[in-house]
C-alpha cells in the first residue's frame, strides 16, 4: 500500500483504507483526518472501545501482529457485513496500523459462515477431546471438576461465560467448584488476560491447578448451600431430567423458596443433572435400553453467559450434556480408583504388618532357641558351680583360724553365688513359665511393690508418689508374673541410684496406675537424666543395660511378660517428671473378666 | 533321727550332701539314678526323700511316681535346678519345689519342717 493510489482507483474498489497512528487518529492515505470510529465489535463478541486494551487496533500496534475482524451488518449501520483487515505497520510508522475495510459480498459471507460454523464445531469436539484425555489421567475430584469447568468456559470453543458444579448429598446440596468471572470488572481482566497469553487448554488446566489463591468466584461459590426441599419447583424438576434445562429468574419470587438464579447472580442460566452411571451404560448413551436406568444424583451443572449474555447454540447445549454426562463417568471411575487406592493401602498395610510379624516371629523363635540353650547351659553350668560354692562354704567353715585361706575360700564362694544369681537370671529369661491368671488388681500390687521398696527408695533420697484410681483396676493377668514385672522396673530405678555411685541421680520417682475400657497402664516415671541416646532403640532387648556390672535382662523380662499378658512396654523420653518413664500397656477394663490363653 | 535319701546323679553334689547333712544326725543315703532310689526306697523305707529331676536311666519325676505309688506316706522335696519343672503336674506330687543353690540353708530348713510335719 502507498499514498501513489489515484483516487479515483479508490472510489471503485469495496476498499476504504485508513492508518490509525498511535494516538488513535485515524487518516486516509491521502493524510485526511477522518472522525475516529469510536466503538469497534470484534467478532468475538467483544465489545470494546478503540484505545483500549481489547481493541484489536490497539492489539495490533503493541503486538505488530495483524488481526481479521468481521462485523455483522447491524453493527455496520447497514444491509452487509464488513470486513477489516488490520496491519500493523513498520519502520518510520510503526506503532501505527493500517486499516481496510472491505464490503462481504453476501454469496461470500454466506460461505463464510458455513465455515465458520464447521470450525466452531471443530473447536468444541477439539475442547470435548482435550477434556476427556485429562479426565483419564485424574483421579481427584476437584480437578476433574475443574477441568470441566475449564472446557466449558475456554475461549471460543464452548465458551459458557461461567460454569458452576454443586454437589447434592441427600437432601442437600452445597456449591463445590466454579470457574470464570463473577462480576462484568472481573469479566474484563480475566479475558484480557486469557487474550494476551493465549494459553492453550491443557496449559489453562495446569494454570487451575497450581492457582493457590482461589478466585472471587470460587469463594462465592463455597459459601452456597440450601436444602433441595426448599428450592424453587423448576430447580427440583429440573433434576429429574436427564438433559439440559434453560433456569430463568422468575419476576417473582415465592416466598421463602431459595432461587439458585439469585445466588449465582444471572439472569438465566442452563441445568444439566450429573449422575454416576448406571450399571451397563457407557459415556456415550449407548445403554441399549428404551428407558436406560438412572444412576444416583451427586450434583449437576449449571451455566449462563451472565456477562455476554449470548444465546448459546443447541451445540453448545448438547456440548454441555456430554460434559455433564462424561463428568458421572469421571466421579464413578474416581470413586472406584480411590476404593482401589483403599484396598491396596489395605493390602500393603496387611502385608508390612505381616512382615513385621514374620520379624517378630523370627526374633522371638531366635530368643526361644537362645533360651533353650542357655537354659541347658545355665543348668550344666550350676550343677558343678553348686558343688564349687557348696564345698567353698565348707572350706570357710573348716578353716577357720586360718585367715588367709579362709579369706581364699570366702572369695571362692562370693565369686560363685555371682555366677550362680547370673544364671538364675539366664534361667529365669531364657524358660518362660506359663502364666496362672487370674483376677488381679494391678493398683493393690503397685501399692505392694512400692511398700516393698520403699526403704531403699528412702535409703537413696528418693521421694516416690504412687498414684491409683479409687476403684480397683482388674487385669486378667498372673499375679506374680505381675508383681515381677513391677518390681523389675523399681529394681532398675534403685540399681541405677546406688549411693556408692554418685550420691543419686534421682529425686522423685513417680508410679501411676490409670484403667480406662481400652487399656490399663501402669507408669513409672522418674526425674533422672533419662536413658542414654544410644540406648533408647534397644532398652528392652535382653542383654542391654546402661550399667556395666549388669546383665540387661530386667527389662526385657518385663517386656515379655507385658506381651505374654497382651500388652507392651514404650519409653517416653522426656517423660513427665522430665527423666526417663516407662509407660506398661495391659489390656483394658472391657477385657479384664475374659479369660486370655496366655 | 531320721532316715534321708537323696537322689542326685551329680557325685560331687552327694558328696556335698552328705558333709552338710551328716553332722544333722540323720541317717543318709544316696542314689544316683531315679532307678536307684526307687529301689532303695523300698529297701530303706526313708523319712524323706530329696530328689533331682535330671537323672539317667530314669527321671526324678517318674521315681517320685513309683515310689509314691508304693508308699503314700513319704514326703518328696524336688531339688532341681530347672525352676520351669513346677509347671509340670507330676511335680505336684512333691510336698515342696525348690530350685537348686549352692547356699543350702533353705533345703535345710524345708527338710527340718518337713520332718517335723511328719513327726519325726
Amino acid at each position: 500500500m502507498s499514498d501513489t493510489l489515484p483516487a479515483n482507483m479508490l472510489d471503485q474498489l469495496p476498499l476504504r483504507l485508513y492508518i490509525v497512528d498511535e494516538g488513535h487518529q485515524a487518516r486516509t492515505l491521502n493524510g485526511e483526518l477522518l472522525p475516529t470510529p469510536g466503538v469497534i465489535h470484534g467478532s468475538d463478541c467483544h465489545v470494546c472501545v478503540l484505545g483500549e486494551d481489547h481493541c484489536p487496533i490497539r492489539q495490533s500496534s503493541r503486538d505488530g501482529r495483524p488481526r481479521h475482524l468481521r462485523l455483522p451488518p447491524h453493527l455496520c449501520g447497514g444491509e452487509r457485513s464488513v470486513d477489516l483487515d488490520i496491519m500493523p505497520l513498520r519502520g518510520e510508522q510503526a506503532g501505527s496500523v493500517l486499516v481496510v475495510e472491505r464490503d462481504v459480498d453476501e454469496g461470500d459471507l454466506e460461505l463464510s459462515r458455513t465455515d465458520a460454523g464447521m470450525e466452531r464445531q471443530l473447536r468444541q469436539l477439539d475442547i470435548l477431546n482435550q477434556v476427556l484425555a485429562a479426565l483419564q489421567q485424574v483421579r481427584d475430584l476437584d480437578r476433574i471438576l475443574r477441568i470441566i469447568l475449564a472446557g466449558l468456559t475456554f475461549g471460543k470453543g464452548l465458551e459458557f461465560n461461567r460454569a458452576f458444579f454443586f454437589e447434592v448429598r441427600g437432601d442437600e446440596v452445597f456449591g463445590r467448584l466454579a470457574v470464570g468471572p463473577l462480576d462484568g470488572g472481573e469479566a474484563e481482566r480475566i479475558w484480557a488476560r486469557q487474550d494476551l497469553s493465549r494459553l492453550s487448554l491443557a496449559e489453562l488446566f495446569a494454570q487451575l491447578d497450581a492457582d493457590e489463591e482461589a478466585p472471587p468466584i470460587q469463594r462465592h461459590v463455597e459459601q452456597l448451600s440450601f436444602h433441595l426441599a426448599a428450592a424453587a419447583p423448576q430447580l427440583r424438576v429440573s433434576l429429574e431430567r436427564q438433559a439440559c434445562t434453560m433456569l430463568r429468574l422468575p419476576p417473582e419470587r415465592e416466598p421463602g423458596s431459595v432461587c439458585l438464579l439469585d445466588m449465582t447472580g444471572s439472569q438465566e442460566s442452563w441445568l444439566v443433572p450429573v449422575r454416576l452411571p448406571a450399571q451397563g451404560s457407557s459415556p456415550d448413551g449407548e445403554e441399549g435400553a428404551i428407558r436406560p436406568a438412572r444412576g444416583e444424583l451427586r450434583g449437576f451443572l449449571l451455566v449462563d453467559n451472565a456477562i455476554t449474555r449470548r444465546e448459546p447454540t443447541s451445540e453448545h447445549l448438547d456440548a454441555l450434556t456430554s460434559c455433564a454426562r462424561h463428568l458421572g463417568f469421571a466421579l464413578e471411575r474416581a470413586r472406584m480408583n480411590r476404593d482401589l487406592d483403599e484396598r491396596l493401602q489395605e493390602l500393603q498395610d496387611a502385608y508390612a504388618q505381616l512382615d513385621r510379624r514374620q520379624e517378630q516371629l523370627l526374633k522371638a523363635e531366635k530368643l526361644a532357641a537362645v533360651g533353650r540353650v542357655t537354659g541347658n547351659l545355665a543348668h550344666e553350668i550350676k550343677t558343678p558351680l553348686m558343688s564349687i560354692g557348696g564345698f567353698a562354704r565348707l572350706l570357710v567353715r573348716e578353716l577357720a583360724g586360718q585367715e588367709k585361706a579362709r579369706d581364699y575360700a570366702d572369695r571362692v564362694l562370693k565369686e560363685s553365688r555371682r555366677i550362680e544369681h547370673i544364671l538364675e537370671a539366664l534361667l529365669d529369661y531364657g524358660v518362660p513359665q506359663m502364666l496362672r491368671r487370674e483376677q488381679v488388681d494391678l493398683a493393690v500390687r503397685a501399692w505392694q511393690q512400692t511398700e516393698r521398696l520403699a526403704e531403699d527408695f528412702r535409703e537413696r533420697g528418693i521421694a516416690f508418689t504412687l498414684e491409683v484410681p479409687q476403684d480397683p483396676c482388674w487385669v486378667w493377668g498372673d499375679p506374680l508374673r505381675l508383681d515381677q514385672l513391677l518390681h523389675i522396673q523399681l529394681q532398675n530405678v534403685l540399681d541405677l541410684n546406688e549411693p556408692r555411685r554418685d550420691g543419686g541421680r534421682c529425686r522423685s520417682l513417680l508410679v501411676r496406675v490409670e484403667q480406662d475400657e481400652d487399656a490399663t497402664r501402669l507408669i513409672v516415671a522418674d526425674d533422672g537424666p533419662g536413658v542414654p541416646t544410644h540406648l533408647i532403640t534397644t532398652l528392652f532387648e535382653p542383654f542391654v543395660s546402661g550399667r556395666e556390672s549388669a546383665l540387661g535382662l530386667g527389662l526385657a523380662q518385663a517386656r515379655d511378660i507385658a506381651r505374654r499378658h497382651g500388652g507392651d512396654l514404650h519409653l517416653a523420653q522426656p517423660g513427665r517428671l522430665g527423666g526417663a518413664e516407662i509407660i506398661t500397656t495391659l489390656q483394658g477394663r472391657n477385657h479384664g473378666t475374659h479369660p486370655v490363653r496366655g | 533321727m531320721a532316715r534321708i535319701l537323696f537322689a542326685d546323679d551329680d557325685e560331687s553334689l552327694r558328696m556335698l550332701y552328705q558333709e552338710e547333712f551328716q553332722a544333722d544326725g540323720h541317717e543318709l543315703h544316696f542314689a544316683a539314678t531315679g532307678r536307684e532310689a526307687v529301689e532303695l526306697a523300698k529297701m530303706v523305707h526313708p523319712d524323706l526323700i530329696v530328689m533331682d529331676i535330671r537323672m539317667p536311666e530314669m527321671d526324678g519325676l517318674e521315681a517320685m511316681g513309683r515310689i509314691v505309688a508304693e508308699d503314700n506316706e513319704v514326703p518328696v522335696i524336688i531339688y532341681s535346678a530347672f525352676p520351669h519343672h513346677k509347671e509340670d503336674f507330676s511335680s505336684w506330687l512333691a510336698d515342696a519345689y525348690l530350685v537348686k543353690s549352692m547356699d543350702l540353708g533353705e533345703l535345710r530348713r524345708t527338710i527340718e519342717r518337713t520332718l517335723r510335719d511328719k513327726g519325726c
